[in-house]
């Protein structure tokens, strides 16, 4: 092999090396949290709602959906099967036994990111085992599972298998099909959460 | 002084910019390089001129070719192509193999030649858009992100080339 | 941060203008690698050139180290790229299809292209050939492909996780494969080229 050879590998090679060492987890209680979240991967942290929407239908035993929004938001609208820990009594005994364990699946939820965020947040730097954030909460749980809408853009496979799925959903929850008539059950529709606007990147090379 | 049209980019360099470009590709707009992508857009618009109600009640087509939405040659895939042409003529200018010439094993004819790229072309057609792209955009591009779908379509792609290499042998050596 | 053009941090026409200035750099990386040569790209499948297999690994490579370097500094989010969705049946299938076609054309479209332009004949059949087949395919997509072209979907999944282990570490260990596959082949090459030589490419190919 010529040097140019040689050196383009090494320098490869130590981009993968390099790449190994900077995975490592970040020590969680000396950085702030926004840090925090933006540094651990989403995959570990995230839900989506079509992911709760099949555990719900499937009455998935290992997962336990906790509502941290207020009791009045509680009794007002919540997701099937799901218990209400208020964000402030996280830490409180009674209730820390079921978020601190390894044996459930516990997935937070709010009605955008930040409150279910936080609690995240907190309980990460608790240490505590198994726990997930449903993505969007419940204004996403609205816009994609009661109110799925028909997808138009290019990457038509995926999204027509996608909206199957949730028109399904929609029903099993009573949300009204496909289309924008109101939903039957008295869904919130708390105000948007806020952060930039995500357009995800179609295309590719399909 | 040599000719150059023999020269040729040390291999890792080439690959090492189209990394780079890869790289860009991502960070820039979000998504990895592609070939057969556009493609599928030119047979699209094509579609859509010919007969604009076939275009829009096919499935495949459909999503496309609506009312208002914009043109499918105004894409990221078609400029990002156009770019490769371009590239591909200075590269090739620079070198000095810029002209009209078949490229074949001497043991075979033109004509066997043409026949063979068609068919081989037909079958990336219909291979590209079952697989949801071809080596750059499925494979390579997959690889990029970790997607598993790369990983299946590298596997499958080299694995199908070398289970038929033996039989089209005479068509290389 | 990246991807910029999903988070509408560029405007539209911006996006285009660097997908041409991309493209023009992958152009140039294929034509100057040899990728117009049919017969160097299918030596990579007789063992008397393996032009291929060193350019696009190298690329896969380096682009993956890139992109998740960038991803664990901050620099980009992969989960907000266009990140391909896993149907493992028809991309099986379509793969082994792409191969044989890969033996029978010697191209595959995007080398194609630069051939055509270039002033490669057989390339330029060949785009001929790319663009009937799609045309078949699409034409013929309600009939024949669509329950095909659906089947087998796994969702978004990243082999590292589908494996059980870190980004970082995969890409470690594929690089290493490479790297080990290049020394590997390049004494092939030799081999291949001195016991029973192929016509130079440079005198036949072109």
């Amino acid at each position: 092999m010529k040097g140019l050879d040689k050196f383009i590998i090494l320098i490869v090679l130590v981009g993968g090396i390099w790449l190994v060492l900077s995975s490592g987890k970040p020590n969680l209680h000396q950085i702030t949290p926004e840090k925090m979240l933006s540094c651990i991967n989403k995959q570990e942290r995230c839900v989506s709602t079509d992911e709760v929407a099949k555990f719900i239908m499937g009455k998935d035993p290992s997962v336990i959906l906790v509502d941290v929004r207020t009791e009045e938001e509680y009794k007002k609208f919540s997701l099937p099967g799901s218990i209400n820990i208020p964000f402030d009594s996280v830490l409180n005994e009674n209730f820390s036994s079921y978020v601190n364990q390894d044996i459930y699946k516990i997935i937070f939820y709010s009605n955008g990111n930040t409150l279910a965020d936080k609690t995240w947040l907190v309980c990460r730097g608790l240490d505590y085992k198994n726990i997930y954030v449903m993505t969007g909460g419940l204004n996403e749980w609205v816009k994609t599972i009661l109110r799925p809408v028909k997808p138009s853009d290019t990457e038509s496979s995926d999204a027509f298998a996608m909206y199957e799925f949730r028109k399904g959903a929609s029903k099993y929850f009573g949300g009204g099909g496909s289309d924008g008539t109101s939903s039957s059950v008295g869904a919130p529709a708390p105000s948007a959460p806020k952060g930039n606007k995500k357009k995800k990147a179609g295309g590719g090379c399909e | 002084m040599e000719n150059k049209r023999n020269k040729y980019m040390n291999p890792y360099l080439a690959g090492f910019l189209i990394g780079l470009m890869m790289i860009f590709a991502y960070y820039y707009a979000g998504e990895g390089l592609g070939g057969s992508g556009a493609f599928k857009k030119v047979v699209i618009s094509g579609v859509d001129a010919v007969n604009h109600d076939y275009a829009k009640n096919a499935t495949y087509f459909a999503s496309s070719v609506q009312e208002g939405s914009s043109s499918p040659l105004n894409s990221w895939l078609i400029f990002e192509v156009l770019g490769v042409i371009v590239g591909a003529i200075i590269s090739a200018a620079y070198f000095g193999r810029l002209t009209f010439k078949i490229g074949k094993s001497p043991n075979i004819t033109n004509k066997t030649r043409i026949i063979a790229a068609i068919a081989g072309g037909l079958l990336w057609g219909v291979g590209s858009q079952l697989g949801r792209g071809c080596t750059s955009g499925l494979i390579m591009s997959g690889m990029a992100v970790n997607a598993f779908s790369g990983y299946v379509g590298l596997a499958a792609v080299f694995g199908g080339g070398y289970l038929f290499a033996y039989f089209f042998r005479k068509l290389w050596i | 941060m990246g991807p910029l053009f999903p988070q509408e941090l560029i405007s539209e026409p911006v996006n285009l203008l660097i997908a041409f200035v991309i493209g023009t750099g992958f152009g140039i990386g294929l034509e100057a690698g040899g990728f117009t040569n049919t017969r160097k790209l299918a030596g990579v499948f007789y063992g008397y050139d393996f032009v291929v297999l060193k350019v696009f690994f190298t690329a896969a490579m380096t682009s993956a180290i890139g992109l998740f370097l960038m991803n664990n500094y901050g620099l980009i989010d992969i989960q907000l790229t266009f990140y391909p969705s896993t149907f493992w049946i028809p991309t099986l299938i379509a793969g082994l299809v792409m191969g044989l076609g890969f033996i029978v054309g010697g191209f595959c479209p995007g080398t194609s292209v630069c051939a055509a332009f270039t002033g490669k004949i057989d390339g330029m059949f060949f785009v001929g050939g790319v663009i009937l087949g799609i045309l078949g395919y699409s034409l013929s997509y309600d009939k024949i492909f669509k329950s095909l072209h659906l089947s087998g979907g796994m969702g978004k999944v990243n082999i590292a996780d589908f494996l059980g282990i870190s980004n970082g570490l995969f890409i470690f260990i594929v690089t290493v494969v490479a790297v080990v596959a290049f020394v590997i082949v390049t004494k092939i090459q030799k081999k291949v080229n001195s016991k029973d030589p192929v016509p130079a490419i440079e005198e036949l190919g072109l």
